[in-house]
């Protein structure tokens, strides 16, 4: 039988990153950041073809 | 290759694995043999997490593709850190909690036996045959333009990637890839920075990358909706979304990287660092064959870049012919390079009509050198049977081999044969892991001590290892080396992604509905695969999408229902605690 650790529940659900306060808030960094990149690449597509 | 590439060579390959090996020694358990003992940092993790991805393909194949069609493969990474954040939010809380070794364990806890034992499978096989192609990818470039012999090359580095995975496990893989992708990222912007210098005899570096766009490198994205496009911002964010949920969240190979971080923060760190790094590092792999493309305008390149074809052209009877068509070529190509340099003029003083006959006349002489190397890939074909693969993969260590200064020769070589060891090294821990976890320790014999299957997880990864090098040295792959590998695995993910989603999302299908839509999904993967030609990413997408759909249709339709399961299930089939009994881990 399979069992959950307590501690691995409460160690998930406390987790929270070093910087930018919430997951929501890192993942929302890296998101625009890919579209900045996205954005870049469909720049350079247009001025360099 | 002189001494001291070879010193730089073995030096950075011996050194590294011996470090890994010794550094990693005597493990205790399963716990510290395949969980790494839970002790890696963020930039540990998220090194080995890129080095796992980055085979030697990634650094051959890559270059090749900016060489040949220019910059739109980056188009197929445009979904990875989308789905890395999926996996981050989604994934690793789950697997966090069930305290797993494999990703196919949540499946039995989730659904059943079965459905775990199908996911296995589906990734032994998949995984299995990817290993062999990831040792036998840089064994065959750089042996073929060094005139190493192939199945040494495959046997020496084979042989040293399974002492070192065998004797240290997880944590002397995770080890071993953060110094080979230091000596990796160290080598490929060694190579940039001397390609952009070379390239500043002929031209400013601002000229460059207009250059690049005139002669058609630098078409980056595409928003065209032509399906059967392989590479467009559609296929490559939607198909792109899929292939990468399915490697980084189902992929053992990848899920045994994170989950040997400190914690959960650690393990998030270390995908979000590939988020955010991955792209912009695939950027300038192509941007680097580009690059060589360019200097290749300027310094005339082999007719053909696979060495061994172009010598059994030379050794057959019809040597003068090819003799003749490198004449016609060399003539071709030092009437394009007078072209070439009149565009960059042209782009220099901004004179828009001298630009557009200059690209005129380049278009016209490239058109007329392809069709020369088309004669001679024709003349191969005829001699020497199974020679005239596309020579794209060549391009890049042609260049290095050929044009670089000794000792950054050694460095380059190790680079490839570092990303070919780091990811071969992920993936026979996965495929020891997974045969170890989900079939032997569960089907087989399933209650021995952990000395035991300490034992038997070095012997299967072992036994994984001997098979990948078997089948590197009995391979003969014709296409592309990277699309070889995405084909194969788009071929699996989406089924295997669509089970793992199922589980996630649709809390009230069970294990029977998602058994039979996963084996239809595959087979249509297959059928499709077969007979259609429909751009590979979206097959990720179909087979996913399938297992969704028709797992939630034949739910409905199987004894039970809906409604029945959904009351039924209770907190287990909601992702709470268990309820069924398990024979996994705990």
């Amino acid at each position: 039988m399979m069992t959950i650790d307590p501690e691995k529940i409460k160690q998930v659900l406390d987790d929270r990153p070093p910087f930018f306060r919430s997951w929501t808030g890192v993942y929302a960094v890296v998101l625009g950041f890919l579209a900045f990149l996205i954005m870049l690449f469909a720049l350079l597509t247009r001025l360099l073809t | 290759m002189n001494f001291i590439d070879l010193v730089v060579l073995v030096g950075t390959l011996v050194g590294i694995a011996a470090y890994g090996a010794w550094k990693t020694r005597g493990n205790r358990d399963l716990e510290e043999y395949f969980g790494g003992d839970h002790s890696m940092k963020w930039g540990t993790i998220g090194l080995s997490v890129m080095a796992t991805q980055a085979s030697a393909v990634t650094f051959l194949s890559t270059p090749g593709f900016g060489y040949e069609q220019g910059m739109a493969f980056i188009q197929n990474y445009l979904g990875l850190p989308i789905a890395l954040i999926i996996v981050s939010a989604l994934f690793i809380p789950v697997y966090y909690k069930c305290g797993v070794y494999t990703a196919y364990e949540y499946l039995e806890r989730r659904f059943d036996l079965k459905t775990r034992q199908l996911g296995a499978i589906l990734f032994l096989v998949q995984r299995g045959l990817a290993a062999g192609i990831t040792l036998y990818a840089p064994a065959i470039i750089v042996s073929s333009l060094l005139g190493w012999d192939l199945d040494t090359t495959i046997l020496l580095t084979g042989l040293l990637v399974v002492t070192y995975t065998v004797a240290g496990g997880s944590r002397a893989v995770s080890l071993t890839q953060k110094h080979q992708m230091t000596v990796i990222l160290l080598g490929m912007g060694m190579a940039f920075a001397l390609v952009v210098f070379y390239l500043a005899r002929e031209m400013s570096v601002a000229q460059t990358l207009p250059l690049a766009g005139r002669l058609g490198r630098m078409e980056i994205i595409s928003f065209s909706f032509d399906y059967s496009r392989r590479y467009t911002i559609w296929s490559g964010i939607f198909g792109g979304v899929f292939l990468s949920l399915s490697y980084f969240g189902t992929d053992q190979s990848q899920v045994g990287r994170y989950l040997t971080g400190k914690s959960v923060t650690e393990s998030r760190l270390g995908l979000m660092f590939n988020a955010v790094l991955k792209v912009p590092m695939q950027f300038f792999i192509l941007l680097t064959g580009v690059m060589v493309f360019l200097f290749y305008q300027f310094v005339q390149p082999p007719i053909l870049f696979k060495r061994p074809a172009l010598e059994a052209a030379h050794a057959s009877a019809r040597a003068p012919e090819m003799t003749a068509l490198e004449q016609r070529y060399a003539a071709v190509f030092t009437e394009k390079r007078d072209a070439v340099r009149d565009l960059a003029a042209g782009l220099e003083r901004d004179d828009d009509g001298a630009v557009t006959a200059a690209q005129a006349r380049v278009a016209a002489l490239a058109a007329q050198g392809e069709g020369i190397r088309d004669e001679a890939k024709k003349l191969v074909a005829d001699v020497a049977p199974g020679m005239e693969a596309k020579d794209s993969d060549y391009v890049f260590l042609t260049f290095v081999v050929g044009h670089l200064p000794k000792g950054v020769i050694g460095l380059l070589i190790a680079v490839i044969f570092c990303a070919g060891m780091s990811s071969t090294s992920s993936e026979l821990n996965a495929l020891g892991s997974t045969s170890t976890v989900d079939i032997y320790r569960r089907l087989i014999r399933p209650r021995e001590s952990e000395r035991h299957y300490v034992f038997v997880s070095k012997a299967l990864t072992a036994f994984w290892g001997l098979m990948a090098i078997a089948f590197a040295m009995a391979a003969t792959l014709a296409e592309n080396l990277i699309e070889a590998i995405n084909i194969l695995g788009s071929l699996f993910y989406g089924t295997i992604l669509g089970i793992f989603l199922t589980a996630f999302l649709v809390k009230w299908v069970r294990g029977t509905a998602v058994f039979i839509a996963a084996l239809v999904a595959e087979a249509t993967v297959i059928t499709l695969y077969l007979t259609t030609d429909i751009g590979y990413l979206w097959y990720n997408l179909i087979g996913c999408g399938l297992v969704l759909v028709l797992g939630a249709a034949l739910q409905s339709i199987l004894p039970g229902g809906r409604g029945q399961v959904a009351a039924a299930a209770g907190p287990a089939a909601a992702g709470g605690p268990p309820v069924a009994p398990f024979a996994g881990r705990g």
